[in-house]
């Protein structure tokens, strides 16, 4: 049985949202990442819809930059 | 008469390799002619209008633009359907469960943008790993997850033998295949997958219809260089 205080102060609550929040910040970084990769394949192969898919890769980086910082003040 | 007097003078050999450059924009207004010239996210694209790539000459034109076929993406699209549904069932995973709401709520949106990550990444590698003809050169761009990147380029007058394998219910039902170049100088490159040859273009559509420009290509090459024009 699992129980929700492991031990004194320290609940399983805690554990999996640090957890959670680390990983967030951890994928924030990588959508980062995908940003500057979707650039660079960009200038690799030039094609018509390259703009659509770094449009994609900065849509994603804010979506998470956003939620990573809603969860990191809220939970 | 003798036959030697009346038969006509067979075709000189010489004028074979001048109608295969005619062949070659045949063969390629004929796949623009059908449609395969757009949209750009096609496996194959003959002629693609606006594209560019690194280190093009001036003069050098693109005929062939090539991906993996979009059935290939099936298994990572199967994946994704059914790991979406997973955060509706979070309470029959005991150490989940036993969370408060709101970390929850958490784990379901890292959960998320996980997935859209994954897919991100697998539409970018499969719309960029991409494989070129243009009318002087081959080019086989490789990418690998974030950091990796192999780009091979030969010549058309250094390739030697060109040929395709169409493997598998799949390949057969939806016309692809792999098609494999060897070169005069086969090296091994920095290349992840086992492939058969540095320029093997995987899973590209309508295989066929590839060997057939790249070996009209050859025979124009062979042409210009038989004639000193080569460049």
């Amino acid at each position: 049985m699992i129980t929700e205080e492991l031990v004194a102060g320290i609940s399983l609550s805690l554990i999996i949202g640090i957890l959670v929040k680390v990983s967030l910040v951890i994928l924030t970084l990588l959508a980062l990442v995908t940003v500057r990769q979707a650039g660079l394949m960009d200038r690799v192969v030039s094609v018509p819809i390259g703009n659509w898919f770094k449009g994609v890769a900065w849509g994603f980086f804010w979506a998470c930059l956003v939620l990573t910082t809603g969860v990191i003040l809220i939970v | 008469m003798p036959e030697v007097y009346t038969k006509k003078k067979p075709v000189d050999k010489i004028q074979k390799p001048e109608k295969s450059a005619d062949n070659l924009v045949e063969t390629v207004k004929k796949l623009v002619a059908e449609g395969f010239s757009e949209p750009p996210w096609r496996s194959l694209t003959a002629c693609p209008p606006k594209t560019k790539f690194e280190a093009q000459h001036d003069q050098e034109e693109v005929l062939l633009l090539m991906r993996r076929h979009p059935v290939t993406n099936l298994w990572w699209l199967a994946l994704i359907a059914m790991l979406v549904g997973v955060p509706l069932f979070w309470n029959e995973f005991p150490l989940i469960a036993n969370v408060s709401g709101s970390v929850q709520l958490a784990l379901a949106v890292f959960w998320y943008l996980g997935l859209a990550f994954f897919v991100i990444q697998n539409l970018l590698l499969w719309f960029y790993n991409v494989y070129i003809v243009t009318d002087e050169r081959v080019i086989d761009v490789d990418f690998f997850g974030l950091l990796y990147k192999n780009v091979n380029t030969t010549q058309i007058r250094k390739i030697e033998d060109v040929n395709y394998s169409q493997v598998g219910m799949m390949s057969s039902m939806f016309n692809y295949g792999n098609v494999i170049i060897q070169t005069a100088a086969e090296q091994r490159s920095e290349d992840r997958r086992e492939e058969s040859s540095a320029f093997t273009f995987e899973a590209v559509s309508n295989p066929d219809r590839v060997v057939k420009v790249i070996g009209e290509l050859m025979e124009q090459e062979e042409k210009e260089e038989y004639e000193g024009r080569t460049r």
